[in-house]
Order: structure tokens, then sequence, then C-alpha cells
């Protein structure tokens, strides 16, 4: 779900963060509007759409849905299955196909499974659209210009900062573990698993000695000697980005407009 | 005086014994004091007196006074004494917060809250001191090991300190980072700031500091003038510590009376000096003849190969991306019993290479077999029973919670039994020399321990070759000797050896090959006595011969033979040249 920032020159790549940030939650409160999967659905393309409209490669995207797929599929399984036909409104989610005592398959849990299956799928392809169009620097700044305590932030961004240096460390110990003869290819997800315990130990001992080493660094670096720190530049908002934001708004409205009306449930 | 230390003695709260005791300093505006000892002998302490970490930070038992710039560090917060101490340390990594280099260096300027406009003429002038204008823009996270620290330098000069301290800046670097960083500290010394430089590398220490001070357990045993120290040759063999070769050679000539004890030489520049004057100006053939018999007859060939190649690699590439090939057709053959050194830039694809012998990654091209079978027939399993490979820090390897753990690991997988894996444990621990309970936790042992340790739950294996990826970088001397005899050893006793290594010293002492790798092709491979007679060939390779060697080249026409190999044959023949002459 957290993909990398894939650099283009696309609208999207430039908007400011907090106009794709509105548009991002417009989307995500949309998502949760409807039961009728329909609209989930559109949603669904139109985030296909997106994806290659930012221009991702196929195996990026593929990589970012492959890791849900068994998960969606559960859910799809598990939602049909647990929803009696009384639950829904409209005629088309009241048939039932079939019912053993309290076990029943109604045509109105499959559908409401669809429509969560897509609300999941959706919200992990905004996200990565999200991700994938922002450098990691503009959700720096725009924590840096928000009212987070300085403190705050500065412990988010070093968080992050330093997700490249962890995964590096990971890495390593599974390379030490291999060359002494340690297979993680061969015998599955429950052994793979059972490897990272390990490696938890030393990660956790050596976070715990790097952080303490960078406390020094910072102190080092004067972190905390005036009440006001100097920032370097700030993001800046657009024509588009506020047209944007309005859109947005405007895209939540009609949403609660038509919930209201009783459009798109089941 | 920029710096005063008074009396100075200093314990941590879990430390058992005084880790200072009663220092005294007084440092200049505009002096370069280096600083020498072996690890634990308080230097790292020492710097975090300089600007108040100890005791502010690190807390313990203090006495005496440290004054930076008149300024009692025990009364001031660390935040106003780092405006006036700049401090860098060994660590490329836990020292950057930037996620792009302008970010970085704008870092400590913007924690004092400086106006905007400040700040970015500071990180522009900081960047063009340490040669790192133009990188700006660039992330952090893809600098090199020695880009970063030159950008630690640029983050500390930019807060606008005035005396910089520099705790072992290039123990992680090699050696093209080294000598830029070196070259950073010559600037700053022309522009009078005053500089603290705790390092390893004594022949670069030599060249560049004014003042010298050796610790020992916690005390200062020994300073004076540069020259005055580097020429107590004896003293630094009782710390422990390396001496230039180039002193090393000047106190044997003194010891035989042939020259003054003032006149050893401590930097190379000076070492040539001595010897053209102690030399006659030409050497006849018979001479130079004489000089050859004489110097063969210390010549004692190491090389403990055997017939048969072990490992082949036919036409090897490999990239990590499309843009950038790291290995571009490499072909070699590992003889049994080799004790080969890799050398080369960082980035010129060493540990890539012998990633892809340990199977860790897979070539895009070319096949490499071990004993004459591929090495894609090989699980993992298989592999670790053959080539075992140490990685570079010890603590990148080191996963488990006591020496047993860590060294039962492989045996484990091996599927080896108790009385097997405690019958192992036992010799292993034995022929890496480590005495310590088998309960310690890895982390409580010392950086050269913890090495061995990772050596020995490779070699409890006992792989036929063993892969070492720089075995002795941030090591004393001391810490590094050890190391290097264990591995000797271990080539005696049949293993076939490849290191990764920087150490051209290392390489002319220990290892009988040398294969130089350059942007992924190999550029010579040969003894390390016929590499280091050809300078053009290492200069493409930014590699410099041992001082030794260096010397001798410079004495070409003097009748110095250039395929010289460390300071014993220099002084034989040097020896031997001055005799023939009084005949």
């Amino acid at each position: 779900m957290f993909v990398d920032y894939y650099p283009g020159k696309t609208l999207l790549h430039r908007l400011d963060v907090r106009a794709k940030l509105a548009a991002f939650t417009a989307l995500m409160v949309l998502l949760f509007f409807f039961t009728n999967p329909l609209y989930n659905l559109f949603l669904a393309l139109f985030g296909i759409f997106l994806l290659f409209y930012l221009g991702l490669p196929t195996h990026k995207i593929s990589s970012i849905l492959k890791p849900i797929a068994p998960i969606l599929l559960l859910i799809l399984l598990i939602t049909a299955f647990s929803y009696p036909a009384e639950d829904f409104a409209i005629p088309a989610a009241k048939v039932v196909f079939y019912k053993k005592g309290w076990f029943e398959l109604s045509s109105g849990g499959v559908l409401y499974g669809i429509t969560l299956v897509l609300r999941i799928f959706s919200m992990v392809i905004f996200s990565s659209i999200l991700t994938c169009s922002t450098p990691m620097d503009h959700f720096l700044q725009l924590m840096k210009i928000s009212r987070l305590p300085a403190n705050i932030s500065f412990l988010i961004i070093t968080g992050i900062r330093f997700v490249p240096t962890m995964q590096k460390k990971v890495e390593m110990v599974f390379n030490a573990q291999k060359v002494r003869g340690a297979s993680f290819d061969e015998k599955g997800l429950v052994n793979r698993i059972k490897a990272y315990i390990p490696i938890m130990v030393p990660l956790l001992v050596q976070s715990l000695y790097m952080s303490d080493r960078l406390a020094v660094a910072m102190l080092n670096r004067g972190y905390g000697a005036a009440a006001r720190q100097t920032s370097l530049e700030e993001i800046r908002m657009a024509g588009t980005d506020y047209i944007f934001i309005i859109l947005s708004l405007a895209v939540v409205v009609m949403g609660i407009y038509l919930r209201v009306q009783g459009i798109g449930r089941l | 005086m920029e710096l005063t230390v008074e009396n100075l003695s200093f314990q941590y709260n879990r430390s058992p014994e005084p880790n200072l005791e009663d220092i005294n300093l007084q440092v200049g505006k505009g002096e370069v004091i280096g600083v020498l000892g072996v690890t634990g002998a308080g230097k790292t302490t020492f710097m975090r007196t300089l600007n108040g970490l100890i005791p502010q930070f690190f807390e313990g038992k203090i006495s005496g006074k440290v004054l930076v710039q008149g300024l009692d560090t025990q009364a001031y917060r660390i935040q106003s004494l780092v405006r006036r101490v700049g401090f860098v340390f060994d660590d490329p990594e836990t020292q950057i917060f930037g996620v792009n280099v302008k970010e970085d260096v704008a870092f400590g300027p913007c924690n004092f809250g400086l106006p905007k406009e400040e700040v970015l003429a500071r990180v522009k002038k900081a960047l063009k001191l340490v040669g790192l204008e133009d990188y700006e823009e660039r992330a952090t996270e893809n600098l090199s090991g020695g880009e970063k620290q030159r950008l630690a330098i640029a983050g500390v000069l930019a807060m606008g300190s005035e005396i910089l301290v520099l705790d072992e800046p290039t123990a992680a670097l090699d050696p093209l980072g080294k000598e830029a960083v070196f070259q950073i500290v010559d600037l700053l010394k022309k522009q009078g700031m005053t500089v603290i430089l705790v390092e390893h590398e004594t022949e670069e220490m030599a060249a560049r500091v004014d003042r010298v001070i050796i610790l020992d357990r916690g005390r200062i045993v020994y300073s004076g003038e540069t020259k005055e120290v580097f020429r107590e040759v004896p003293l630094f063999n009782k710390y422990h510590l390396r001496p230039p070769e180039v002193a090393e050679l000047g106190w044997r000539l003194y010891e035989e009376r042939l020259i003054s004890k003032d006149e050893i030489p401590v930097t190379e520049e000076e070492g040539v000096a001595l010897l053209k004057r102690l030399l006659p100006p030409e050497a006849s053939p018979s001479t130079v003849q004489t000089v050859k018999e004489n110097k063969r007859e210390d010549l004692e060939p190491r090389n403990n190969a055997q017939e048969g190649v072990i490992i082949e690699v036919k036409d090897l590439s490999f990239s990590y991306t499309k843009q950038q090939p790291v290995l571009k057709g490499i072909n070699i053959q590992i003889n049994q019993g080799d004790f080969l050194a890799l050398v080369g830039q960082n980035g010129a694809g060493k540990t890539t290479f012998c990633k892809i012998l340990t199977k860790l990654l897979a070539a895009d091209t070319g096949v490499v077999t071990f004993r004459g079978k591929r090495l894609d027939e090989f699980s993992h399993l298989q592999l670790a029973r053959h080539l075992g490979y140490v990685f570079q820090n010890p603590d990148h390897q080191i996963f488990s919670s006591s020496i047993q753990e860590e060294l039962e690991f492989g045996l484990k997988n091996q599927g080896l039994d108790e009385t097997e894996r405690n019958e192992r444990i036992r010799k292993v621990l034995d022929i890496v020399k480590l005495d310590k309970p088998l309960t310690t936790h890895p982390l409580n042992l010392g950086r050269g321990e913890r090495q061995r340790l990772a050596v020995a739950s490779i070699l409890i294996l006992e792989p036929e070759v063993l892969i070492i990826d720089e075995p002795t970088t941030g090591q004393d001397w001391q810490g590094t000797r050890n190391m290097m005899e264990l591995i000797s050893e271990l080539n005696r006793q049949g293993h076939t050896i490849l290191i990764i290594t920087h150490d051209m010293r290392l390489v002319a002492e220990y290892c009988d090959r040398v294969v130089v790798l350059n942007n992924g092709k190999i550029l010579a491979d040969e003894t390390p006595r016929q590499l280091f007679t050809k300078p053009e060939l290492l200069r493409e390779a930014r590699l410099r011969p041992p001082q030794s060697s260096r010397i001798a080249h410079q004495l070409a026409e003097r009748g110095v033979p250039q395929d010289i190999l460390g300071v014993e044959e220099l002084l034989t023949v040097v020896k031997t040249l001055i005799n023939r002459e009084g005949v």
C-alpha cells in the first residue's frame, strides 16, 4: 500500500500536497457512502485510470495489488455467507441462493462483499497514487507548516528518514543467515515469518544504539538551541490547487446529497 | 586559549574504572592536534568532554575543568557550546538528518533560528569548503560514504564552529574518501581553524598535525611536537600503534647508527630527502647486482597456493539497474590455497563480486563454478559448507543473543547433533582465540572480538574458501594485526582466502595475490610485489602502494630496486648501497 515516489510530470505530480490530500480524503469518504457495488466500481475504475495516467509500469502496479488479492477473496467469501437476505432493502439483494439453518448465501451478501472488496481495492489504489505522485519531502514540509509541535514532526521525519537504513539492516541479517545455510525461499510463508524473529532482536538492539547516537548527533547540531527554528522553504498553493480543493468539496457534498436521497443503498 | 583542559578525570556511571584520568591540555587558535591511542584508550570519551556531551549527556563522575574559548563546558548548554566546537563522528550514517544535502547542512543554522538568507549563505559556503558545491539537491541517501562524511563536516562548519573535532573521520572510508577528508583538514588548517584529529592513519597524521598526544587507559602518556613523537618508534610499539613505515625505517637506521635521532624522517618527503642524502648519487651495475642478490635472500615466498582451481569465473556481468553495470565481463580463476586480496575503490564492484560468489546475488550473464560444478547446482545449505562469507561489519552479521547461539546457527541448519556442535564450537573458539563464556551477549564484546566471532560463525562450518569483507576496517593496529595473523594461520592450514581490503600495507605483508577491480573490470591480477611496481596502473584505480614502495619509486636512479615490499627490504637495500659505497 505504501509505494515509493515515482517521478513524473503529470498534473497529479504537479499538484500541491494539500490539494491531493483533500481529493484523497474526498474519495475515501465517498467510498464509505454507498453500499451498492456499482458506485464503488465506478470509483475503482477511476483509480485504475489514474494509475495508468501516472505512467506507472505494470509490474509496479501488480506488485501493489498482488499481496492483497488473497485477503480480498477471503473478505468476499466471508461477507457473502454472513449477511442474510432480510438485511437488505432493494429487491435485487433479496434473492436467496442457498439456505441451511442460519447459513445463508444471498445475492445481497455477494453484492455487499463486492462492495467491500472494491472499497479496500480502491483505498489501496488511491493511497498508492498519493504516495507515487508526491515526494516524501512534500509530506514532511506539510508536517512542518501544520501546527504539529516541532518535536513531533521531527520525530516522524527522522523515523521516515531511517526506514531505508533499517531495511538495509534487515536485508543484511537475512544475507548473514543465508550464507550460513538458512533457506527462506523453499519453506513457505510460516518459515519466512519465523525467520523474522531472530532479526527483530538485533534490529531492536541496533535501533536503540542508533537512537542514542542520533540524539548525540542532534545535540551536536544545536537541536533545541533556539525556541523557533528557521524553515527553509514552504510549499505553495497555486490556482489549480484551490480549484481541486473546491472540486473535492463539491464531490463530497454531492455524495451526501445522493446518500440522503437513498441512492446507492443495497 | 581556544581549549583548556585542566586536571580532567571522568568515569562513566556504569564503568568499573576511571575512563579519563588527570588530563591536561592547552590548544591555541589555529593549532592542529593529533590524538592517538588504541580502541578503549579514552579518545572518544575525551572528545566528548570538549563540547559538554560529557557530563551533560553521558553522565558520570567528573572532576577538573574544560574551557572552550573561556566557557566552562559544565556550565553552558551543549547547544551553545556546539557553536564553538563542531564534532564529526566516525559513522557517516547517524549524523545526517536531511533528505537532501542542502537541508542537512542547514539543519544546524536553522536550529539557531538564523534568518533564512544567512542560513542559505552559510550552506553554500560550507559546501564549497568540503567540495560538495552543486550537491545541494542531491538525496543524502544516495551519497557515498566519503561524500556523507564531507557533508557531516559541512554541517558542522555551517554552524560557524571555530574548533573542529574529528573523531576517526576516515575509519569507514575508502582511500579516495580518506584523501578528500584529509584535504579538507589541510584547507581548514590554512584558514586558521583549530582542529583536533583522532586517527589511526599515522602516515596521514604525521604529514599534517602540529602536535600529537597519545592516550592509553585514559591517561595522556605522551605528548609533543609531531616530529618528536613520531621519531619515538618504540613508543608506538609500546602502545600498540602503527608507526609510519618511513619512521620505522628511520628508527632502524638510527639504531644502526647511520643517522642521528633528529634525522629520523616522519613523512614520505623527508624520507626521500634523507635517503637521497645517504645514498651515493649513482650506483654502479655491480652494486645494483649485489643489491639484488642481497634482497633476494630476504625474500621468502609466502605462496601457499597448490595445484587446482577451486573457483572459476567466466564472463561474469552484473548490474543493479540497466544504466549502471557494476561488473563487466569478469574472468578469474581462484586456486586452492590462494591468499587473495581484492582491492579497488568503493563502487568498483568488490562486494558485489563476493555476493555473487556466495549466491546472495545472481549474475546477469556468465558462469561461476566451484570445483567444476556450477553455482546454481548448490543450495545455500550446501554452499555454506564450501564457501564462507564474513561481512564487512560484524554488527551486520551477528544476530543472536549469545556466542553459543551465534555459532550454532549454521550448524543447526546443517542438522548436526548437540555433541558434534559443542565439539565444533570448542574447536573454533580455540582457533579464533575468543576466550569468553558462551552465554556472553555479542554486544558486550569489543569490536575486535565481535569481528572474531563473525569469522568464527562462518569458520565453524569448515568451508574450504573464506571470503572476508574488510576484516580490519574500524579496528586499531593491534586488532588489525591479530585479525590478519588469524587469517594467515587459516590460510596455512589450507583454507583458500579472499579478502577485500583498502590497506595496501596489509596486502604487501600478508597476501600472495592481488586483484585490482576498477569500474567493474579486472585491471590487474598479480603478486603484490609486481603490482606495486606499477604506479600508473595503481593511480588509474586510485590506489596507493605502501609508503616503502612509494619511497623506492622515487629512488630508482640511486639503484634502489622498484619491487620493494616492506620496510625490512628497503632497509636491506639501503644498507647494502651505503656499505658498497664505503668499500
